[in-house]
């Protein structure tokens, strides 16, 4: 039962994340940029679990992306992947930072991610995704990533049932309480 | 130190797991050999087909709000643009429906049918938004179901927009004629040389190869396609109009660039031809024929039945 709260938790979170991106994201689009819900989910995911569980979080999203995206099957499962994993190493580093720093890297982590989408597009010779504005794209995705981060990050915290660390910004509590 | 060693190697069997399924996954799909991963995806989005279109119908007016806010001036001067476009139409259209008639009479007398007007269509409304940043076809909301078929031609008002690459019971995703994989035999009417029109990537112009060099070919010609056999277009679909021509020595052809008839950015509502190409039918050469039955005897005179 307490595998099964995560993972029922972590389904419910994807199906939510997928509605939202078709039925709301996909039609606003600023500057003409389509916002992905689930490269901010996994870095997140990576932020917040570490690079195992990003690792695995990543992918689910990168999965539940290649059923909705006409990209190559398994192209989104790879990058996910591979973002939630190196979200996880970066947290790892950065360890209990203030919020705003903690949204800044996820801002860039998730350009990173679009990045990585577009290496990855480049190596697979697909002109559609070498000829996408990669720039603009990284740009918005990266500004939406700063704002939601903090939400996206208590979503997962809540999904994956980890409780918050104690923030830098709070600083250390003393040992008497 | 034994146990972190440990963690770190099964961290690393992880994500060494999740990055083999992914490329088995990508083998798969690049061999075409991923008709379960297509029909996995062609059932979500059935599913989310409802969502896309409430989505769409729920943030329109805050769209068109916005973009009315955003740019008035663009939208002042595109009215304009469109009320001179409207009257030039109105004073053509008499024009028009005299040669439409002298059309109709020429093609009786031949004994031709007009092909592209005797196809059945199906109207579909364009599902208004790509789901990613990386796609570069639009969705429309009729499916199997209504008889729509991969390969079939897809038109606006004004002329081709593409084809149906994939098809659901209930949505379909069309590849439109500027997409890098697109291409089509295509007629310049004028002259009635015929070459192949391949698409260039989104907001560039077409490009058409295999125009002799001896060729006259004048910018503002129209291009249709040429519906050769087998082709998945038939014959006579306004394409576009030519812009540049460029001869090319080395290859012996002119380059012609069409600028596409169809607005490809503001599609709402498009018709998709239930088209099927006639594939000529294979000829069946017996390689075993059966022995020809031996003539019967003929009856002897005077044998007939007592």
């Amino acid at each position: 039962m307490a595998t099964a709260g995560p993972l029922a938790r972590s389904a419910l979170l994807l199906v939510g994340a997928v509605v939202i991106h078709v039925g709301l994201l996909s039609h606003m689009t600023p500057a003409g940029v389509i916002i992905d819900p689930l490269v901010l989910l996994a870095v997140a995911g990576g932020m917040v679990g570490g690079r195992g569980t990003g690792a695995s979080f990543g992918a689910g999203c990168g999965l539940a992306s290649d059923l909705i995206v006409h990209t190559p099957f398994g192209m989104s499962l790879l990058v996910l992947t591979l973002v939630g994993y190196l979200s996880g190493i970066i947290a790892e580093q950065i360890g209990s930072a203030r919020t705003v720093a903690r949204a800044a890297v996820a801002s860039l982590l998730a350009a990173g991610g679009i990045g990585l989408f577009a290496c990855a597009g480049w190596l697979m010779d697909l002109e559609f995704v070498t000829e996408a504005p990669i720039v603009r794209i990284a740009i918005v995705t990266a500004l939406a990533a700063l704002v939601a981060h903090p939400l996206v990050e208590r979503t997962v915290r809540w999904v994956l049932l980890i409780r918050p660390q104690v923030s830098a910004e709070r600083g250390p509590r003393s040992p008497g309480g | 130190m034994a146990r972190r060693a440990g963690n770190r190697r099964r961290l690393w069997l992880r994500l060494g797991l999740l990055v083999v399924t992914a490329i088995a996954l990508l083998t798969l799909d690049a061999r075409g050999s991923g008709g379960v991963l297509d029909s996995a995806r062609g059932a979500v989005l059935d599913v989310l087909g409802p969502v896309r279109s409430f989505g769409d119908w729920v943030t329109g007016p805050i769209r068109d709000a916005w973009r009315g806010v955003v740019s008035y001036d663009d939208l002042e001067a595109e009215n304009s643009a469109l009320r001179g476009e409207l009257a030039e139409a109105e004073a053509s259209v008499l024009r028009v429906g005299e040669l439409e008639r002298d059309r109709q009479e020429l093609l009786a007398l031949l004994g031709a049918r007009d092909t592209v007007q005797a196809i059945p269509r199906v109207t579909a409304r364009v599902i208004d938004a790509p789901i990613s940043n990386f796609e570069r076809t639009i969705e429309l909301d009729k499916g199997h179901r209504d008889g729509i078929r991969v390969g079939m031609p897809v038109e606006s008002g004004h002329g081709l927009v593409g084809r149906v690459e994939e098809t659901s019971l209930n949505w379909s995703r069309v590849e439109l004629l500027t997409d890098p994989n697109f291409d089509a035999g295509v007629r310049i009417v004028r002259s009635g040389d015929d070459g192949l029109a391949s698409g260039r990537g989104p907001d560039r112009d077409l490009e058409v190869s295999y125009i002799e060099l001896e060729t006259v070919v004048i910018p503002g010609e129209t291009v249709v396609t040429s519906g050769f056999a087998g082709s998945t277009f038939p014959a006579g679909l306004l394409v576009g109009t030519v812009t540049e021509v460029v001869p090319d020595a080395v290859r012996g052809a002119q380059r012609v660039t069409v600028h596409p008839a169809a607005d490809l950015t503001r599609l709402r509502w498009v018709q998709v031809l239930l088209y099927e190409p006639d594939v000529p039918e294979p000829v069946i050469v017996d390689r075993d024929p059966e022995p020809e039955p031996a003539p019967e005897p003929a009856p002897e005179p005077g044998g007939g039945a007592p």
